[in-house]
């Protein structure tokens, strides 16, 4: 009888109000007790931004700051939350998603997510190549660098109209910079212009790396231009397709932009694994602040991090990583081929690549140089390679992806 | 802190919430006083050293407050403890938000070199500020009675949900809500979804204009196209008004949800026919603090000049716009409403075609061309650039009518403006006077449906705000500087 006074007036209210307090009250119980471990993650993000020594009142600040960090990193169903948003964008038909990391990121007109990037200043990036250069020569060591495509092609507007993308316009400039300096270059943009691939073939719809296809047809021209003009002698069938097993893991991988808006707006990828159907004998080398692993065996074995790939494993689990990434240094030791030394450094587009071109020749040493603290000519110098390739994507300007000095 | 933070809405609210209901139900003391702490707490989350100032506003004022009334019948004396009060309050005010405005003027007009470090503004300043005035001078006045319990006084002065952004809370109307007001459920559910619906006015519709009219303001004067900025002004007065409404409206559903009736500080002001129409429309308390302890002690219309009427018009336009922020920006923005509101006293505008509905159409359109306008003028960072962007607007400067901008924007936008435009026309009191009506005449099925659409509605809208939350999405706040 009482419960049926209490809902005689504003029913529609008290019926919003018990609905209210049961979601703040679960989002909480969620937040402490779903298995997060707020107080360890808060203390890391304090740590990781409050240095010792700051001010009192600066500290409870930083406190602050971490805690409200933790609080939305640790959100009750926070993945469901972004499947929301990422539902609203969609049923609002919105091609620009405000994003906190990139400002805006947008689908594409081929279903693609993407950011756009700036026009940056390619003088500082020619300075520090000019640098390197003039090292490796007083050494002996030829030097190339590669270009690898940023995700929206140069000739087509596959942004909202009043979005520019200024990724090839840097690197144009770039190149032409490094060719008025006299070092050589290889365009990969070029190769993906006319051979036939779809864009959704070129890169992952949802992650902002080129697809493993893409990689391997890249390989074609870097093995080609390394037999050409550098003395290798990288046998043609290790980039021949049909030498490798190619299985496609359907409906499997949300990269990087995907995570951002949630598969039901981004959708899903395929993810293809190359793997070579050839005997492979390998020892890689991963070396990170001061520690050391070591891998043996196959290609299957040592180079690839299956736990990527492992059945059960979160959609959004970076799949790309397959390819043996985000480490200072590696090193490829391919015990069935004799001759050939390439020190490569790279950004992520090169994972796949010097997993690749491990396979002809004896040994692929690869740098990330915002990991990597040492310089990389006196590297170089320790490890003679046969040549220093640097391998970026058209996304590397106005960073410190060129700071190749020890730090 | 924010409300539309995830902290206040997963940690602080259902702490605050849980404690005050249950550990100390029964206990007002106890609940004033945990309140208290509570919000000087949410204060200090966003501004943890000045948390000392509003403490010592709140012990000064108490003070005032209390020599006020032992000098009640000392008119003297107690006027003299008004001024002291004025002064103390009003200096804590200038320092902190017009100083550096001030001595950049000087050294402009001038030519001095005075130098002076920056001086971070305390959120909510001139909210707290004009609370503690509102206090000593109801008592002077007799309209209120005086507070012995400094942690009372404290309450209504910093209760968290009008503290950072109002609304401004006459000490008269709360006065007795402190230790006499009484929590039902009937206000607390009516808290509940007025919050909800401050929460989704804030989040989804204002905050997604404030990304069209940033993109508008931010652009470089040649880039700017004629429809664009347009299109910006537009969403600037969309978005101040569901940024700032919903943002009271999340205060006063807080406030009932802990018993306390705060007054209207919105009244749909977009369908003003003519500025002063506007003005009691919008930030109500600002402008009901002002006449109350400004332009009526000044003689308000009840004057025997013209000028003089004038004169106490510009004083409070003028501070009006002072109010908001120390710079000229604003200052002008609060004299062209001096300027509006004089000639529509003087012109007996308000009058003008009272029962023709095509004056109506005509004076609706004049007071928004001239509100848009205003806040061009108010959303600039300087004179010179807003009366480029106004040059803009009405093609002065030579730029393109039309431009990709214009065309993106409105299509990715367009669903937020459409409900942006009906939400700030009052469609939602017609729909809920129509409902109302059905429901008292015994439309049983609408009731039915109601129950379900209702709460449904509310929920999903606070989902999907609280998954804009989650992403990070762009989260300004414009009253915030004020």
């Amino acid at each position: 009888m009482k419960f049926k006074m209490l809902f005689q007036t504003h029913k529609i209210e008290k019926i919003t109000t018990i609905a209210f307090l049961i979601a703040i009250f679960v989002m909480t119980y969620g937040l402490l007790f779903s298995g997060h471990n707020i107080t360890g993650d808060f203390l890391m993000d304090y740590r990781n931004t409050v240095k010792p020594g700051t001010p009192i009142i600066d500290r409870v600040t930083g406190a602050i700051g971490s805690l409200e960090r933790t609080i939305n990193n640790d959100t009750y169903k926070k993945d469901d939350l972004v499947e929301l948003y990422g539902l609203t964008q969609k049923t609002l038909d919105k091609n620009v998603i405000s994003d906190p990391a990139y400002g805006q990121i947008y689908k594409t007109s081929f279903n693609q997510i993407t950011y756009a990037v700036k026009k940056q200043d390619v003088n500082p990036e020619l300075r520090s190549m000019k640098k390197l250069k003039k090292g490796l020569d007083e050494i002996g060591i030829p030097l190339l660098y590669i270009q690898a495509p940023f995700k929206l092609p140069e000739n087509e507007q596959q942004l909202p109209a009043n979005v520019r993308d200024y990724a090839n316009d840097n690197a144009d400039r770039f190149l032409a910079g490094l060719d008025k300096e006299g070092i050589n270059t290889l365009d990969l943009r070029k190769i993906f212009a006319s051979n036939g691939m779809t864009q959704n073939e070129i890169f992952f719809n949802t992650d902002h790396h080129w697809t493993i296809d893409s990689a391997f047809y890249a390989m074609k021209s870097i093995t080609g231009t390394l037999n050409a003009n550098y003395s290798f002698h990288i046998n043609e069938k290790y980039a021949d397709i049909s030498n490798f097993n190619r299985k496609v893991y359907k409906d499997y991988y949300i990269g990087s932009m995907g995570r951002r808006v949630g598969k039901t707006y981004g959708g899903v990828d395929d993810f293809t694994l190359i793997t070579p159907n050839f005997d492979t004998d390998y020892t890689v080398y991963e070396r990170d602040y001061g520690g050391e692993k070591i891998y043996e065996g196959s290609f299957q074995k040592a180079v690839l991090t299956n736990d990527y790939l492992k059945p059960g494993t979160p959609l959004d689990t970076n799949r790309y990583a397959v390819y043996h990434g985000d480490n200072a240094e590696l090193e490829f030791v391919n015990h069935n081929i004799k001759g050939g030394k390439v020190l490569m450094v790279k950004d992520s587009f090169g994972l796949p690549i010097y997993c690749f071109l491990s396979l002809g020749v004896h040994e692929v040493r690869a740098l990330d140089v915002r990991l990597y603290t040492g310089s990389v000519l006196e590297y170089a110098k320790a490890n003679k390679p046969d040549v220093v390739v640097i391998l970026y994507n058209a996304d590397c300007f106005g960073g410190n992806m060129f700071d190749f000095d020890e730090k | 802190m924010l409300f539309t933070s995830l902290i206040f809405i997963v940690c602080f609210l259902p702490a605050v919430l849980i404690i005050y209901y249950t550990v100390l139900k029964r206990h007002r003391k106890a609940q004033n006083v945990f309140l208290l702490l509570a919000s000087l707490g949410f204060y200090a989350w966003g501004e943890p050293k000045f948390v000392f100032l509003l403490m010592l506003s709140i012990c000064m004022n108490w003070i005032f407050g209390l020599a006020v009334a032992r000098y009640a019948g000392n008119k003297r004396k107690s006027k003299l403890v008004i001024v002291i009060m004025a002064v103390f309050n009003l200096s804590i005010l200038y320092v902190f938000k017009y100083l550096m405005f001030t001595i950049h003027n000087i050294n402009i007009l001038f030519g001095a070199d005075l130098h002076i470090s920056t001086i971070v503004l305390p959120i909510g300043i001139s909210f707290f500020t004009f609370h503690a005035i509102s206090y000593v001078v109801d008592i002077y006045r007799g309209k209120a009675k005086v507070q012995n319990n400094l942690f009372h006084v404290g309450l209504y002065i910093v209760f968290f949900p009008q503290l950072i952004a109002g609304p401004i809370l006459r000490y008269e109307i709360i006065a007795e809500q402190i230790m006499g007001r009484k929590e039902t459920i009937d206000d607390f559910s009516q808290g509940v979804c007025r919050f909800l619906k401050g929460f989704g006015k804030k989040i989804l519709l204002a905050n997604n204009f404030a990304l069209i009219a940033d993109a508008a303001f931010y652009m470089k004067n040649g880039d700017l196209s004629v429809s664009f900025a347009w299109l910006g002004a537009i969403a600037y007065t969309l978005q101040i008004y569901f940024d700032f409404s919903g943002y009271s409206d999340m205060a006063i559903g807080l406030g009932r949800m802990f018993g306390f009736h705060f007054p209207e500080n919105f009244n749909y002001p977009y369908i003003s026919k003519s500025t002063s129409e506007f003005w009691r429309r919008w930030h109500i308390s600002l402008g009901t603090w002002f006449r109350d302890y400004v332009y009526i002690p000044l003689g308000g219309s009840r004057v025997d000049s013209r000028w003089r009427l004038v004169f106490n018009l510009f004083v409070v336009w003028g501070l009006t716009g002072f109010w908001h922020g120390a710079s000229w920006t604003f200052i002008c923005w609060g004299l062209l409403y001096f300027v509006s509101i004089s000639l529509e006293k003087v012109t007996h505008f308000e009058k003008i075609g009272i029962n023709r509905h095509g004056a109506g159409i005509a004076k609706r359109s004049y007071t928004m061309l001239l509100v848009i306008f205003g806040w061009v003028l108010f959303r600039s960072v300087s004179i010179g650039s807003a009366v480029t962007y106004l040059k803009t607007m009405l093609f002065l400067n030579g730029a393109a009518f039309l431009d990709s901008n214009t065309i993106v924007y409105l299509a990715e936008n367009r669903a937020f403006l459409f409900f942006g435009i009906l939400f700030s026309m009052p469609v939602s009191k017609l729909v809920s006077k129509w409902y109302h009506e059905k429901i008292h005449s015994g439309n049983r099925l609408l009731e039915g449906m109601a129950l379900i659409v209702y709460p449904t509605t509310l929920m999903l809208l606070f989902f999907v705000a609280i998954s804009y939350l989650v992403k990070g999405t762009y989260n300004p706040f414009i009253y915030f500087n004020f």
